[in-house]
């Protein structure tokens, strides 16, 4: 099967046809990433009905599975995108389907659909699985039993809020503070490293680009930033006790990318994540759960949002 | 003379350090329970590190009880501690057991019957949601049950099944709450929430309050309550505590130490269970524990909640509060012991 897999990111929508075979993922193939202008709805939704109608011309068959930043209800309606105006009650079944006719539209959280497709390509015999995907924000998801654990209105797994510091922290996407997106996402990196006061960046990737500019200082950012996400995932840990713990998204891929460390060790942001792990979880609970890095890159999105309507036909 | 097998009669053990209980059930086909008798057991003085001296007594009395009236068809030992494939202790520090025991093996090969040690928390689990299990109301739903006494510990049923993870799911006391927060040994970590919310540390921070305000020379205006009477008798003693009696008339009578102590401890489990929230958005999460029914507590403890946890989250949990947490332990081991196959359900 040909499945016309998309992600909305904070920044972009990557999209691509995933081939899958027999319930197994195979391949991509027509990968794209389109940047987001703004921050509108309207956009979002432009870009996505481009996407279909170019994949469809190329030979995808009538499956579409959306990966999206924000919150997704057990319906598959996006219930609120934080980041985005606008993006609120949306369902992509109907707006898709209204647009091409007939068509199997799964939509889920980004951080559940890359939680699945970890889990499926590299994990699948793990019982319990937790995956945290590192972005603009900071998403996961929870993989129970060989399933995606939903929680009783969809709201299970998002890791990125969790609390993990009493102290102030920058207002979070859910409206608090204290959330370890707030302190371990690109969003918080990069507010980290401006708090420095040496240089001041507009965004992420611009950080990323001028990392020789400042290399040391931002290793120490990646470090600390990693360190409370490995907080969090420690209480995750603590509490579920998974056989395996997966970390991917796109602030992964830059620091592996930047430091030249394609490679776990030594990678300052995997150090940190390692680091906070030890502090903040029980020996055992740390000794029975294995940490690595996401195999997926930033296709686990895709590749999970087209497993999982596959897996719902 | 002997009863007839098929009347099954369970051996259930609750293994407390000061006092625990041993009772004897009949389980007919059904599951349903008939307790047949029960006793008292007060085995701290048979506590040793490796616990071995404390399972040659359980067996001693089983043995004993059991020749002369009953034939056992299961053991089920409920207990706090690491416990590893429901058969070695790995250590219990609750219990005093420091070095790692398989009781299991222990006990089955000496009452020559089938015998399973089970967490303490499972068993409460277990009893709390004993009449909805296997409805439709536990389907695709995660159920929470969280211990606030002496110790710190939490039980999770998804969907309908406990959750054990890769052995030892459940461990909140281990959740890092204050970065800055006091060590304790026996977690061999800081700030944990253990070291805010359990009794023996509440007590201690009561302790070491005071004795704080005494170094400061801080003059109280509340020397005569008994709470602070009390404590001015016991903070030089370097083992003395606080009973969750005590630490209940502090709060009681308004003392600023008990307040300040449980209003923290409120906060940081309400820390907790937003991390439990975010994490499993579980359909209903259960309060257990004398903590829990220190005067206030539970709301403030949810008012906290709340205040951390995201609304679309946070509205469609239901809490409530426990009645009898060693009521449930019993009940929900009971159940335990009735499933044929108790490997499938731990």
């Amino acid at each position: 099967m040909k499945v016309i897999g998309i992600d909305i990111g904070g920044s972009s929508i990557k999209a691509g046809i995933v081939c899958i075979e027999k319930g197994l993922f195979k391949k991509v193939y027509s990968e794209e990433n389109l940047p987001l202008r703004t921050n509108e709805f309207i956009e979002i939704k432009e870009k996505v009905i481009e996407i279909c109608n170019k994949k469809l011309s190329e030979g995808a068959d009538r499956f579409v599975g959306i990966s999206t930043a924000g919150s997704v209800d057990n319906t598959g309606t996006v219930i609120s995108a934080g980041n985005f105006n606008n993006y609120r009650n949306v369902s992509w079944k109907e707006i898709i389907t209204k647009e091409f006719g007939k068509m199997s539209v799964s939509t889920i959280n980004d951080g559940r659909a890359s939680a699945w497709g970890e889990y499926s390509v590299s994990n699948p015999k793990a019982k319990t699985h937790i995956h945290a995907v590192i972005g603009t924000g900071i998403g996961g998801g929870v993989i129970h039993n060989g399933e995606l654990l939903q929680g009783d209105s969809g709201q299970a797994g998002y890791i990125g809020h969790i609390k993990i510091t009493a102290d102030k922290t920058p207002l979070c996407s859910c409206g608090k503070m204290g959330c370890v997106e707030t302190l371990a996402s690109a969003k918080g990196i990069l507010a980290k490293y401006n708090d420095l006061g040496y240089y001041k960046y507009n965004t992420f990737n611009e950080l990323i680009d001028n990392f020789n500019m400042d290399k040391n200082r931002i290793i120490n950012v990646f470090e600390e930033s990693g360190y409370w996400l490995g907080v969090a995932l420690g209480n995750v840990m603590n509490v579920l006790n998974p056989q395996c713990v997966t970390v991917g998204g796109g602030v992964i891929l830059a620091t592996l990318h930047c430091t030249n460390k394609y490679s776990l060790e030594n990678n300052p942001y995997m150090n940190g994540v390692e680091r906070g792990i030890h502090y903040a979880t029980h020996r055992r609970v740390e000794a029975t759960g294995s940490v690595i890095c996401g195999v997926l890159g930033n296709n686990a999105g895709i590749i999970g949002a087209a497993n999982l309507v596959v897996a719902s036909k | 003379m002997k009863k007839h097998l098929s009347a099954n009669v369970y051996c259930i053990v609750i293994l407390e350090k000061q006092n625990g209980k041993i009772v004897y059930a009949q389980i007919d086909d059904s599951g349903n329970s008939t307790i047949l008798s029960e006793e008292e057991w007060f085995p701290s003085k048979y506590i040793e590190e490796d616990g071995k001296r404390l399972f040659e007594e359980l067996t001693r009395i089983i043995n004993q009880t059991s020749e002369d009236k009953y034939i056992i068809n299961r053991v089920l030992v409920s207990m706090p501690g690491t416990i590893i494939n429901n058969s070695i202790i790995s250590s219990s520090s609750r219990i005093g057991i420091k070095q790692s025991f398989d009781a299991g093996q222990y006990l089955k090969k000496e009452l020559n019957t089938d015998v399973y040690i089970v967490h303490d928390m499972d068993c409460m689990l277990m009893g709390a949601f004993k009449e909805i299990l296997y409805t439709e109301a536990t389907l695709n739903k995660t159920l929470c049950y969280i211990l606030v006494d002496e110790g710190v510990g939490s039980a999770y049923l998804i969907n309908g099944m406990i959750h054990h993870g890769a052995g030892i799911a459940g461990y909140i006391s281990r959740l890092v709450v204050e970065k800055n927060g006091t060590y304790l040994e026996a977690l061999a970590a800081h700030g944990t929430l253990e070291s805010f919310v359990s009794r023996p540390c509440i007590s201690k921070r009561c302790i070491e309050r005071y004795e704080s305000s005494i170094n400061m020379r801080r003059r109280s205006i509340q020397s005569e309550s008994k709470f602070r009477r009390f404590l001015k008798a016991i903070y030089k003693q370097s083992s003395a505590e606080l009973s969750y009696e005590y630490i209940k008339l502090g709060v009681d009578e308004e003392d600023e130490i008990a307040v300040n102590v449980i209003e923290e401890a409120s906060r940081y489990l309400g820390q907790a269970i937003n991390a439990i929230i975010t994490i499993l958005h579980p359909h209903e999460i259960v309060l257990s524990g004398s903590i829990i029914n220190i005067d206030g507590f539970y709301d403030r403890t949810l008012d906290e909640a709340e205040k951390l946890s995201w609304p679309a989250a946070w509205n469609n949990v239901t809490f409530r509060k426990s009645e009898n947490p060693r009521c449930e332990q019993l009940e929900g081991a009971l159940l335990l012991s009735s499933y044929e196959n108790l490997d499938e359900v731990l």
